[in-house]
């Protein structure tokens, strides 16, 4: 599966084993993702081959070293869904405050089409200075501003789109065309899972609902489903689909029936040794087993102290939510969960950051549920020594104009010619910022960057050269970063 | 090509300058120095290199260097520069590049003038950009795109570039014209009957290996079933099968499942994964396809009619455009609406550019198993399609019109029979109608002509009143103030529609009457219980000649005119509607005074009643005054004629001759779009301007769409491009279906990237297998069921899955088919079987999709969770799998967590994925525990009180064979425990032992 290794024979540019792959998907490609954990357990010795016969079998999903020395093991993508205003939260724009309610020349393009001129909104929030960086942060994120020495700030991101449905796409898969694997996928197929109790990729919701294309965003594409994100509730009894026992059927019911099943399924293994799709059946239900008591137990927060929750705001009930979901990131980081995706925000209109309307109330609302959690994600990981290793990005599909969207009120349209992301940990420096807007915010004047350059980076920090990691379908090499490639954000790695 | 082209320019001075600079002939080839070179070769051939070399040095060499350095036939100073061994080996001076000392390469000290007896290229010295761009790649270890290599004569065909058109490329496999093919001779008496078994044997021959022995009965017709129709035979089926001693009793196990309807839908939904089938269009708003179900439908029919192939494509790539085009072909072009569509994109040419770029994508791979999109930004990097090959196939499509929400892709699909005899109808009406006037206006002439004289009071001393042609008798409440209405809320006396009823008592209010808010509303009097009633008197000089009620209702009202009920509405209305209601009138309306009454109730929510009347003055409404004074005006006689021609015309104009419009999701054409080369894929970049034309490797002539093909708006370019798929004049249509019959039979195609023949796609295993087989799809008139018969009949199809110690030590993958390979059941046919194990399958067939039960927490991911899926009847969640709606940003999840096809690509394998969640699912899904209930009683009621008997049902359902006592002992082990250890009912136990059946690998896997 993985092109990594080089494999000369019959391939293109000396590189992938596209061939190998094909043979496996021609073949009726069993991804076997637990032939290899079964591998290690002694469960099938020698067994296990790759559909070409030759080469013993990759399990997609078994632990992977990267190419290259990797400064971060783990990702956590907070997706601050809708597009908060980068103007209203960390790129300050001084020169915008007295132009409140003036008429001025700006091209944008939002939901409301392309437009030359529009009414400006001064930014709604007062900025202050935090850290030894001296960073200017918007009064929406006061716990959070403690940590702008941790972090580098992107400002002069910008995507293709500036509708939420394709952007969407592109700041998970790098594509606004739908079908192709997220980013989380590609991880997972780089990486594989260091913990065969938990799945490698995991997203965590909004309590209102998903974002707009719901599972497209953490789809694995044409890559098998092995790859895919499992979608996990912090708050909930069941946090993975399915896990509880139904019709209260007991652990101790559930033992005995597996174990019976098994002398079935092993009777009718001994005929067909060679199958080693039907040994990882077999397997499956033990893992299945396990994963019915790691995955709770990843969600259980009883053990941890009073003062971590609080740190997490769970003290709070507007904080508490996101909270949870930070402290289960923290947790399936230790467990070994390779890529995390917490979303804030759901649904449509005011639910997330989207503020077409009153931008006060919409962004008092998401970054109050918001900042306290972050910021004590980062103060946790950094004091358990894990933030060198853990990569956090935070952001959302794009960023808001410097404009109103309609004749009255302060709402801001959307806008992908210029907004603001950031990093920290997992080798990126801290207390950096890196280009900028025009002095209205309306978009990047320096050292643009593209998403691309973004997931260009988050590989580049997991051990991977971007324009290497490739899945060949369709005839090409894909690659997250498209197939032109793309360089990683040097100025932010440290 | 190109080499040939340039050595045909090169002018004569050019020649002797070279020859002057290379006079002296010095060979350096080592034999170790071309193998260390070659290694090194494939180390260096990285993508960005390669990119690089593509796009910035290869045409900087080709411009400068080829000319002298790329000929076949004679190379300057032997030197070739159009491969990379070319330069390492060098030329007459040496080689041509120092891989350890890139600043040291003779060729970069000859293009940079340095030495006047060496300076490249002769005539002039490159720019200096061209030469800093061609020393970093020296220094990047002259890194070469082996595609676009090209080499000399001495070389074997097959080291020609592969992504051009050349001798290599014609000859390739997949590219070469059809030919018949014979099948080896075999001398073997088994497997020389059929030429399948033929190609297999004599490849298993030569490899020393033997073909497997046949697969018992039980495990062929399981095969059999599951391979055909997509589920497993009951056990009588079996049984008989067994026992059919009779020579032919495989073949008619085949032609009954053949003759199935279930055949359609298992194969049918085949075809839907390679068309990338979906009913939403993804992206924000994920929409809706409406009535794109019928394309499935379509799709299924022509399965089960065995619809030959080639007109299969026809229809579905042109069948608007056909000749003899009918509801099913036009509905078949739903093909074409099937994609992702962005409703709001941020670049809208680009945008279209993608949806077509999606229609082209699938056609190529689906039809011709080539992957034209790849060279969509550039000539493709491995297989002979130029760009310019891939904007010419786009040009076919580039008229359709753009995909729109809704019914925007609705296109009437009437069948043409029922319009013929519609529009017969409507003339034999209007020629009625007309014969009827005929003899009824003298009549209404004369009597008009009567009237006038003798009732001048009438005003109608003209013959015919002159009035306003829209006049309001009765002001609904949009019109100025709206009018004054008699209303009350308690209930009137039984007369109180009539025109003498005193209605003096009753309350006086503005209209209209309802509660404020409600939509469409206009309320000036307040109504808030439950029933009203309203009164209105009004005057008419003349009686008009039509009637307008113009009415607002919610909810239900009745309304009266002059005491007669003129019309009954249900319901409620978000704004208001005008009726015609001058026929119920007639015989009440009168002169003078008029009283319009209604009565409307109301059960919740808004409220809200008002009513207007409108009325044309300019007419007559002679039957009205022929009521009256007929008898004195024309005489009883005359009268009795008119009233029966009136009659008459009446009932003539009432039928109603209707022709209920069907309609399909289907392509449509609308305007002629000029289609250009676009460099980098980008729109803004125009090159060239192309029409429509086949990939240049597969036919050379131009296309020309004849002068008869245009249907309508449609241009009939697509049905040129159909006509030549579907023709056999290129190979690639048979093969490429031929394949994939193949491939879900045996689980692998002959060619494993079923949708990927070209270089680098898998070779097939047995090419001449492939050949045959696709010479017998033509040859059986392209009859899919021909092909499939002729497969199951071959003992290679018959051969049993079990291993062989010394087959699986030399061919482990079994490319040499020494067996059959065992395979899991898809997607669907899982969740089949468990309905149908447990009795609960539904086999309606067709028709709008059905929604299966969806866990809320999987509702939870979709941005509007309580929109985001349907509701279904449990008659209709217990359908077959083919006929749940398909929603892209919402993926049925049992069936992805099987490795359901993906919507937004065509997809030709699926993959089969072993997760702990399938696990999970099987074990704990709502629709596993309540199909092991439903198992539990079904058994349970079969056998009541019978425990032994149960169990061994369920392990025959699931297995399809007879279980061994040990088997059965072991369930009832189970059952016995559970009961015993943890205290489960027996009802329950037989639950628990049910899940375990279908969770049983033998359930789930063929051999």
């Amino acid at each position: 599966m993985n092109n990594m290794n080089d494999k000369p024979r019959n391939t293109f540019c000396g590189r992938t084993s596209r061939r190998e792959f094909l043979h496996q998907v021609g073949g009726g490609f069993t991804s076997l993702a637990l032939t290899g954990m079964m591998a290690r357990d002694g469960f099938i010795r020698n067994q296990a081959m790759a559909a070409d016969g030759n080469t013993p079998w990759a399990n997609p999903l078994a632990q992977k070293n990267p190419p290259l020395p990797a400064k971060a093991k783990n990702v956590i993508f907070l997706f601050m869904y809708g597009g908060p205003s980068h103007m209203d939260t960390f790129e300050y724009k001084p020169e915008l405050y007295p132009l409140d309610g003036k008429t001025i020349d700006v091209k944008t393009f939002g939901r409301g089409g392309k437009k030359n001129k529009g009414r400006v909104v001064g930014p709604k929030w007062q900025f202050k200075q935090y850290g030894q960086c001296g960073k200017y942060v918007s009064d929406l994120f006061p716990n959070l501003a403690q940590h702008v020495d941790k972090i580098s700030f992107l400002h002069s991101m910008t995507a293709d789109s500036p509708i939420h449905g394709s952007a969407m796409l592109m700041m998970n898969s790098g594509s606004v065309l739908s079908g192709r694997p997220s980013m989380g996928s590609w991880v997972n197929y780089g990486l594989g899972s260091v913990n065969e109790n938990l799945p490698g990729y995991v997203v965590m919701l909004d309590r209102t609902g998903g974002p707009i294309s719901g599972a497209k965003n953490w789809t694995s594409g044409y890559m098998p489903a092995a790859y895919q994100g499992v979608v996990m509730n912090a708050s909930g009894s069941t946090p993975i689909l399915d896990l509880k026992n139904a019709r209260n059927m007991t652990r101790e019911q559930q033992r005995m029936l597996i174990d019976k099943l098994n002398k079935y399924n092993n009777r009718h293994l001994s005929e067909r040794v060679d199958n080693s799709a039907l040994a990882a059946r077999i397997s499956s239900y033990e893992l299945a087993y396990n994963m019915q008591m790691s995955a709770p137990e990843a969600v259980d927060f009883d053990s941890e102290p009073e003062h971590v929750k609080k740190l997490y705001g769970f003290d709070n009930d507007r904080t508490q939510d996101f909270g949870r979901k930070c402290l289960l990131a923290r947790r399936l980081v230790e467990r070994g969960v390779r890529y995390i995706q917490i979303y804030s925000g759901g649904n449509h209109n005011d639910a997330n950051w989207d503020a077409h309307g009153d931008l006060e109330k919409n962004h008092n609302y998401h970054a109050g549920n918001t900042d306290k959690p972050i910021a004590g994600l980062l103060e946790d990981l950094k004091q358990r020594g894990m933030l060198d290793e853990t990569l956090i990005i935070w952001g959302g599909e794009f960023g808001r104009q410097p404009t109103a969207e309609y004749a009255k009120g302060t709402g801001r349209d959307h806008n992908s010619y210029g907004f603001t992301m950031w990093m920290a940990g997992g080798g990126i420096k801290g207390g950096v910022s890196v280009g900028k807007t025009d002095e209205l915010g309306s978009a990047a004047v320096e050292k643009p960057f593209h998403v691309k350059h973004l997931h260009a980076t988050v590989l580049k920090q997991l051990g991977f050269d971007p324009n290497e990691l490739s899945y060949f379908y369709r005839g090409l090499d894909q690659r997250l970063v498209g197939v032109e490639g793309a360089e990683p954000i040097h100025e932010i790695i440290a | 090509m190109s080499v040939l082209f340039f050595l045909v320019r090169l002018g004569v001075t050019q020649m002797a300058m070279v020859l002057k600079y290379f006079g002296s002939k010095t060979v350096i080839v080592l034999g170790c120095l071309v193998m260390g070179l070659s290694g090194l070769a494939a180390q260096l051939s990285d993508a960005a290199k390669v990119e690089f070399f593509d796009s910035k040095v290869f045409p900087v060499l080709k411009e400068n260097c080829f000319k002298c350095h790329g000929a076949r036939e004679k190379l300057k100073g032997n030197l070739r520069l159009t491969n990379r061994a070319g330069l390492l080996e060098g030329g007459d001076s040496g080689a041509a590049i120092h891989l350890l000392k890139p600043e040291k390469s003779l060729m970069l000290t000859m293009i940079s003038w340095k030495d006047e007896d060496h300076e490249m290229p002769p005539k002039e010295k490159l720019p200096d950009e061209q030469i800093a761009l061609l020393t970093e790649w020296v220094k990047l270890g002259a890194p070469f795109n082996p595609a676009k290599e090209i080499h000399g004569n001495g070389l074997a065909v097959d080291k020609l570039p592969t992504n051009e058109i050349n001798e290599r490329t014609t000859s390739a496999w997949a590219f070469k014209a059809a030919e018949p093919v014979v099948a080896p001779k075999v001398d073997d008496a088994a497997w020389k009957a059929s030429g399948i078994d033929a190609f297999v044997y004599s490849r298993l021959r030569e490899a020393g290996l033997k073909p497997n022995s046949p697969a018992s009965r039980g495990v062929l017709i399981r095969r059999a079933y599951y391979d055909l129709i997509g589920l497993s035979p009951t056990d009588v089926e079996v049984r008989a099968f067994i026992d059919d001693k009779s020579p032919d009793a495989f073949e008619k196990v085949i032609d009954r499942l053949l003759a199935s309807d279930r055949y359609g839908e298992k194969w049918g939904r085949h075809w839907l994964d390679l068309v990338r089938f979906a009913e939403t269009n993804g992206y924000e708003r994920d929409s809706r396809k409406d009535l794109i179900w019928k394309y499935r439908d379509y799709v299924i029919r022509a399965f089960n009619q065995d619809k030959p192939y080639n007109r299969f494509i026809m229809e579905q790539l042109a069948g608007d455009e056909l000749p003899d085009r009918d509801a099913d072909s036009i509905t078949a072009t739903g093909f074409y609406r099937l994609g992702i569509w962005d409703d709001e994109p941020a670049d809208r040419e680009l945008a279209r550019y993608n949806y077509l770029d999606d229609i082209l994508r699938t056609t190529g791979e689906t039809f011709l198993g080539m992957t034209i999109g790849c060279a969509r930004c550039h000539d493709h990097k491995i297989d002979p399609i130029s760009q310019k090959d891939y904007y010419s196939m786009l040009s076919f499509f580039s008229d359709i019109s753009p995909h729109g929400k809704g019914n925007r892709n609705h296109v009437p699909i009437s069948d043409p029979d029922d319009k013929a005899a519609h529009e017969r109808a409507v003339t034999d009406k209007q020629a009625r109608e007309a014969s009827l006037r005929a003899r009824l206006t003298p009549l209404e002439e004369e009597f008009i002509a009567g009237l006038a004289k003798r009732r001048p009071e009438l005003k109608l001393s003209t013959g015919l009143a002159k009035g306003k042609k829209d006049a309001w008798v009765v002001p609904d409440a949009n019109r100025g103030k709206g009018i004054r209405w008699e209303f009350t809320y308690t209930q009137p006396p039984d007369n109180w529609f009539e025109i003498a009823f005193d209605d003096s008592k009753w309350r006086k209010g503005r209209s209209g009457f309802g509660s404020p808010g409600t939509p469409g509303s206009k309320v000036r009097t307040p109504w808030h219980s439950s029933d009203i009633w309203l009164r209105r008197d009004f005057r008419f000089d003349t009686i008009p000649g039509k009637l307008t009620l113009k009415i607002h209702h919610d909810e239900d009202a009745e309304v009266y005119l002059n005491g007669k009920q003129i019309k009954t509405f249900k319901g409620f209305l978000k704004q208001y509607t005008e009726i015609d209601v001058t026929n119920e009138c007639l015989d009440v309306l009168q002169t003078g005074r008029n009283t319009l009454a209604i009565h409307c109730k109301q059960t919740g929510g808004g409220q809200y009643i008002d009513a207007g009347l409108l009325v044309d003055q300019s007419t007559t409404p002679v039957p009205v005054l022929a009521a009256k004074y007929g008898g004195e005006i024309l005489g009883e006689a005359k009268l009795a004629q008119y009233s029966k021609l009136r009659d008459e015309l009446a009932k003539v104009q009432s039928t109603k001759l209707t022709l209920k419009t069907e309609y399909a999701m289907a392509v449509a054409e609308d305007a002629r779009r000029k289609m250009w080369i676009l460099r980098r894929g980008l729109p803004v970049l125009k090159g060239e301007e192309v029409g429509p034309a086949f990939p240049s490797i597969l036919a050379d002539s131009p296309v020309l769409v004849p002068d008869d093909y245009p249907v309508g708006k449609a241009s009939g370019k697509r049905r040129v491009l159909a006509e030549w798929l579907s023709s056999g004049s290129n190979p690639m249509t048979a093969r490429v279906m031929a394949n994939r019959l193949w491939q879900h039979h045996f689980g692998r195609g002959i060619v494993r990237s079923s949708n990927n023949f070209g270089f680098i796609g898998e070779k097939p295993t047995h090419p001449d297998l492939l050949n045959w087989l696709a010479n017998e799809l033509v040859a059986g008139g392209w009859k899919l069921k021909r092909v499939h018969k002729l497969i199951m009949m071959s003992n290679t199809y018959r051969m049993s899955s079990s291993a062989s110690e010394i087959a699986l030590a030399r061919d482990p993958n079994n490319d040499l088919m020494w067996r059959h390979d065992m395979r899991r059941l898809s997607a669907e046919e899982i969740r089949d079987s468990i309905l149908n194990v447990t009795g609960q399958l539904n086999l309606k067939m067709g028709g709008p999709s059905i929604y299966t039960e969806v866990p809320r927490d999987v509702l939870a991911t979709a941005s509007r969770p309580g929109a985001a899926w349907g509701k279904s009847s449990e008659e209709d969640r217990n359908r077959r799998s083919v006929y749940i709606f398909v929603k892209r940003s919402l993926n049925e999840p049992f069936l992805s967590a099987f490795d359901w096809a993906d919507t937004d690509n065509t997809c030709d394998v699926r993959f089969v994925t072993t997760v702990p969640t399938q696990t999970l699912t099987l074990l704990n899904s709502k629709f596993l525990n309540d199909s092991a209930e439903s198992l539990a009683n079904r058994l349970v009621k079969a056998t009541p009180g019978d425990a032994r008997a149960q169990v061994t049902a369920a392990l025959q359902l699931t297995t399809n064979r007879k279980p061994t006592a040990r088997e059965v002992d072991d369930g009832l082990e189970l059952i016995q425990s559970l009961k015993a250890k943890t205290e489960l009912d027996g009802n329950l136990a037989m639950q628990r032992f049910c899940l375990l059946a279908l969770n049983l690998n033998e359930f789930l896997y063929l051999d």
